[in-house]
């Protein structure tokens, strides 16, 4: 039997509660209101390797990033760990172990650390809670030895974050995240906020550290190119599903999902190969009110009255009707 | 032409600080605003001599001994008729000298004022932290109390509390209790203010990740709230409670002035310039004017640098 995934994500929902207050909906008559954020995502990650989710805005990446840490409750589902739970609450104890283990790379460099604190104060506060190394010196020693190991000097610990560019802010996050010996990083968006000259050097960095300490990531973005970079297998969100799951080269070169498909024919095209594109159509629906059956129907090409009915389930790691009953794509040529 | 000497040369860390703190943008603001360097040094000045009463003070008007009733109702900077005794701002009716008086009185406005801005910051930032920081029924229940309690004038509500504590304390402890049940009734009367003030902020920050990035390494509600969101939401914290400085000693001038506030053996400046009202008309203006220029300038000089705080932590003014 192979060994369990390092993280195992099953049936995971998230329902959020957006009605009006109390009083509005008393003298409106309106009906309570929920929006599924995620709605029934599964993946499993197996150690060192980097699992990217990618989506449009509003897909629900960052809320599954969010739910696999546990910053967020979940409203359905399991998340397992290292064979721990963080859904379990049974499994408390256990999970405050996990901490250490796991930890969250964010979006914006410029909200990620706390402004009043020194970046030193701020790298060592994992290493406190957690125990990592005992005494004062100790502590500076390893505060220096991480900003050298994310290529920042240790002086630059007595300098507060406005002081630093996002590139380097993005540094500091990284050895904050690197503080407690973590092997499992949450990585939401990391380049997102970072001018494109910076971008490459903290994905290099990122990996060289993955390489170095054998790091596992969930890597949440939009960008095409950089998931094309670092994933090893890749996961299609659309409106809090998961519509394909494929390892990364295999998702490039064949894209199964028509959504998928439109994505990558969204990228922009140097080469002007004039090779034919689905071209986007509409745009994500909202959440509130999904549509019925498949939710990208309305802009799937393939739609056909299936679709509209009948949520597809993941088969082979595609949730597609017209993948499984074999629709091909029928291209217009571009004229 | 002082202030614009170079800082000393930096040695060490303690030097290091005090340069930076100058070269500091707020430093850099101060210097160049009269008003709030005019201000500084009229507050300090008064809290100086509020501080230093006992030294510096002519008479002890606290003294029966001391007091003469031939003394009575002698003008300002004018020897006094049968006893010869100069008081540079007059006497009352009973002999004592108004500038000692007035020191006095300022030293009791000012720890009113101080303990009651401390008494209603602590609450109001603790409730607004909470309130803001938890959210949901507890949020809910805070700020509505804050509302209610804002819909009074805060001189009620400094009234109501006062009376309960009246009927509470036992009369023979009333006259030393006197003095702590105002810093509570006023501290009552304001700490809505930075509850709102604070709770809002609180929402700010909580949405900011680098409050999550402190959940994330098991941190309980209590040390991020402390450590991470309350250092981030104290700057207009600051601002209030100098402006709020100067409307707590109005406020207690405005109780003892209607004879709830300070008794006459403790006098503030209210109670001051309520005994001084009584000879208004009968042509002893000193009594009353003095200690209200004092009260008057007090508040000015607070409220001055209150508002030149507040520009001074805008970053849309800069």
């Amino acid at each position: 039997m192979s060994p369990r995934p390092y993280v195992e994500v099953t049936d995971l929902r998230k329902v959020f509660d957006v009605s009006k207050p109390w009083l509005n909906r008393v003298i409106e008559r309106s009906p309570k209101q929920f929006l599924k954020a995620v709605d029934g995502v599964s993946f499993d990650i197996k150690k060192g390797e980097t699992f990217a989710l990618v989506g449009e805005s509003g897909s629900g990446k960052s809320t599954v990033a969010k739910m696999v840490v546990g910053l967020l409750g979940v409203s359905g589902g399991e998340v397992t760990i290292d064979n721990i739970s963080m859904t379990d609450p049974a499994q408390r104890a256990q999970r405050a172990k996990l901490r250490r283990k796991m930890q969250m790379i964010f979006q914006d460099p410029y909200a990620s650390l706390n402004p009043r604190w020194r970046v030193d104060r701020i790298i060592a506060e994992p290493i406190r809670a957690f125990n990592v190394v005992e005494g004062e010196a100790n502590i500076v020693a390893r505060v220096g030895e991480l900003l050298t190991l994310v290529g920042l000097h240790p002086d630059d610990g007595r300098k507060f974050p406005h002081e630093f560019s996002g590139g380097q802010r993005q540094r500091v996050a990284i050895a904050r995240a690197l503080a407690s010996n973590a092997d499992f990083i949450v990585c939401d968006e990391p380049t997102s906020a970072l001018d494109v000259s910076v971008q490459a050097q903290i994905l290099n960095l990122m990996r060289d550290l993955q390489e170095k300490f054998g790091l596992t990531y969930l890597f949440i973005s939009h960008n095409l190119a950089v998931v094309r970079h670092m994933a090893t297998r890749i996961g299609v969100m659309y409106l809090g599903r998961l519509v394909e799951v494929s390892e990364a080269k295999e998702m490039f070169s064949h894209p199964r999902h028509p959504y998928t498909r439109m994505l990558l024919d969204a990228v922009p095209d140097l080469a002007m190969s004039g090779r034919a594109r689905i071209p986007v159509a509409g745009e994500i629906p909202n959440p509130i009110n999904p549509p019925s059956g498949c939710t990208f129907h309305p802009r799937c090409p393939l739609v056909n009255e299936r679709c509209r009915a009948e949520n597809p389930l993941p088969i082979n790691g595609v949730a597609c009707h017209a993948v499984v009953e074999g629709r091909t794509l029928l291209m217009p040529v571009p004229a | 032409m002082n202030q614009n000497v170079p800082p000393p040369p930096t040695t060490g860390a303690p030097a290091g600080r005090l340069a930076r703190a100058w070269d500091s943008d707020l430093a850099y603001s101060f210097r160049t605003s009269p008003v709030a360097v005019f201000a500084a040094v009229l507050a300090l000045v008064m809290v100086m001599s509020a501080i230093a009463a006992p030294l510096i003070a002519p008479y002890d008007p606290f003294d029966p001994a001391s007091l003469d009733l031939m003394d009575g109702f002698t003008r300002p900077m004018q020897p006094n008729e049968i006893s010869g005794k100069v008081f540079w701002l007059g006497s009352d009716g009973q002999g004592r000298d108004i500038f000692s008086a007035i020191l006095y009185g300022s030293r009791v406005s000012l720890l009113v004022g101080a303990a009651s801005v401390i008494f209603s910051l602590v609450l109001g930032v603790g409730l607004g932290l909470v309130a803001g920081y938890v959210g949901g029924r507890t949020e809910a229940l805070i700020m509505r109390v804050a509302d209610i309690q804002l819909s009074f004038p805060a001189i009620l509500v400094a009234l109501l509390v006062f009376g309960v504590a009246r009927g509470l304390i036992p009369p023979a402890a009333q006259e030393q209790a006197t003095l702590w049940v105002l810093v509570v009734a006023i501290g009552l009367s304001n700490w809505a203010q930075y509850a709102r003030t604070v709770r809002g902020s609180t929402l700010v920050e909580k949405n900011k990740v680098y409050v999550d990035a402190a959940r994330l390494i098991g941190l309980k509600a209590m040390p991020v709230m402390l450590r991470h969101v309350l250092p981030n939401v104290m700057g207009p914290v600051l601002v209030i409670a100098t402006i709020n400085l100067a409307l707590a000693i109005i406020e207690e001038a405005t109780l003892s002035f209607l004879g709830v506030g300070m008794p006459p053996t403790q006098p503030s400046l209210g109670t001051l310039i309520r005994f001084g009202q009584q000879f208004l008309f009968s042509g002893e203006w000193w009594i009353l004017f003095f200690p209200a220029l004092a009260l008057v300038l007090l508040a000015l000089a607070i409220n001055l640098l209150g508002d030149w705080l507040r520009d001074a932590l805008n970053p849309k003014l800069r």
